[in-house]
């Protein structure tokens, strides 16, 4: 477990709630559930340290007062950083490098098992002998008149909207706040709440939220364009 | 650029303002607006204002008892529960009544007089809002808005 742990309240009995003693923060804390934030956040939002962190969410499994919440692959992307970034960028390139597509290359990812699972024993009476195949394979020098193709990353990286340029987009055409909520009222909530957006960055130093997802970009694309009747700017992707 | 719907609901909060400025003699300090995707648990009264016409859907002025059990008594006026039901109706049909010199004919507000002639919304429900917190003499009261349609 790190601090990058999410945690959701499970439905507990009063009785066993009241039955617990713990410090006035981790209650804070655990009344702050989301199935969202981290623990990593919620403790620091109440000037405690990673250690904190952790110790106060082992007590929460330990009591069963609250459990490990699952995660979709675009909430973890919109919500993790750069690291998930590099990750995603990662399996895209390795997709590309190969020529197979983003699926295959998570498929294989996912499939990949401890080699006693996924493999038969050798025999044992081969298990010494390299196989022929690896023998006769001939070493290739580079040629130097064949260079390879130059990839042409640009078309192959996912393009990642941020959500808080483009509601600063609709603050700054209308200059009402109220137009943001209109604007969003026509991106279907399922697809912002199966990217875990439950609430939108307005303020101008809010959280930077990242999204990864093509059919939700296209929606806000698609809202602002009706609303402000002008086209999102290329500076909301990054 | 201001849009006609979005001018028109923005005078709930100019409106806002003005009551508590004349009616309490006190600044009500608007705080940074939210758009929250789940209509928010509320704990405090709430009063109830349906909107018809270039927007559909309802703004909800809430505000914690003890603020409301304030305001009447700066008004030598009782304050059992139902004075402050009745109180926060008499507030949403005040701001009503100021919004409405700014909204036109194409948007309608009324008042919602009986408990039970408005939906009972819970936190569970998945209902984008505009929140607007206000905050009054270290009480928090929240103008909320619930569009279910729009006329863009």
């Amino acid at each position: 477990m790190d601090i990058r742990t999410v945690l959701q309240a499970t439905a507990v009995s009063q009785e066993h709630l009241q039955s617990l003693q713990m410090k006035r923060w981790q209650w804070s804390a655990y009344f702050a559930l989301d199935g969202v934030k981290t623990i990593g956040e919620l403790a620091s939002r109440l000037g405690q340290n990673d250690d904190g962190a952790v110790e106060m969410a082992k007590m929460f499994l330990e009591t069963g007062i609250a459990e490990e919440a699952p995660i979709s692959m675009s909430g973890f992307l919109t919500t993790q950083g750069s690291d998930a970034k590099k990750a995603v960028e990662t399996v895209n390139l390795t997709a590309f490098l190969t020529d197979r597509t983003m699926e295959d290359v998570a498929s294989e990812e996912s499939d990949q098992k401890p080699e006693s699972e996924s493999k038969p024993k050798p025999e044992p009476e081969s298990e010494q002998e390299p196989k022929a195949a690896e023998l006769e394979l001939p070493l290739e020098e580079p040629k130097e008149d064949a260079p390879p193709e130059p990839i042409a990353l640009s078309e192959h990286t996912i393009s990642k909207m941020s959500l808080n340029s483009v509601i600063q987009f609709i603050l700054q055409e209308t200059g009402n706040p109220i137009a943001v909520y209109t604007t969003f009222l026509m991106v279907p909530s399922d697809l912002l709440k199966k990217n875990e957006i439950e609430h939108l960055p307005m303020a101008q130093e809010a959280f930077e939220v990242l999204i990864y997802d093509a059919e939700l970009q296209e929606a806000i694309k698609q809202a602002v364009k009706q609303k402000l009747a002008k086209n999102i700017p290329d500076t909301v992707f990054k | 650029m201001l849009l006609t719907a979005e001018q028109a609901l923005h005078s709930f909060v100019e409106s806002t303002k003005h009551y508590f400025k004349k009616e309490t003699w006190a600044n009500i300090r608007i705080e940074d607006a939210a758009v929250q995707l789940q209509y928010p648990f509320d704990s405090g009264i709430c009063s109830w204002v349906k909107l018809t016409g270039l927007a559909n859907g309802w703004v909800i002025l809430s505000a914690p008892q003890e603020m409301v059990e304030v305001l009447l008594r700066e008004k030598n006026r009782a304050v059992s529960e139902i004075d402050c039901r009745e109180f926060m109706k008499e507030m949403a049909e005040a701001i009503s009544e100021n919004a409405k010199k700014d909204l036109g004919t194409d948007l309608n507000v009324e008042v919602v007089q009986q408990d039970g002639d408005h939906p009972n919304f819970s936190d569970d429900d998945e209902l984008p809002v505009f929140v607007v917190p206000m905050v009054w003499r270290n009480h928090q009261a929240n103008l909320v808005m619930l569009i279910e349609n729009l006329s863009v």
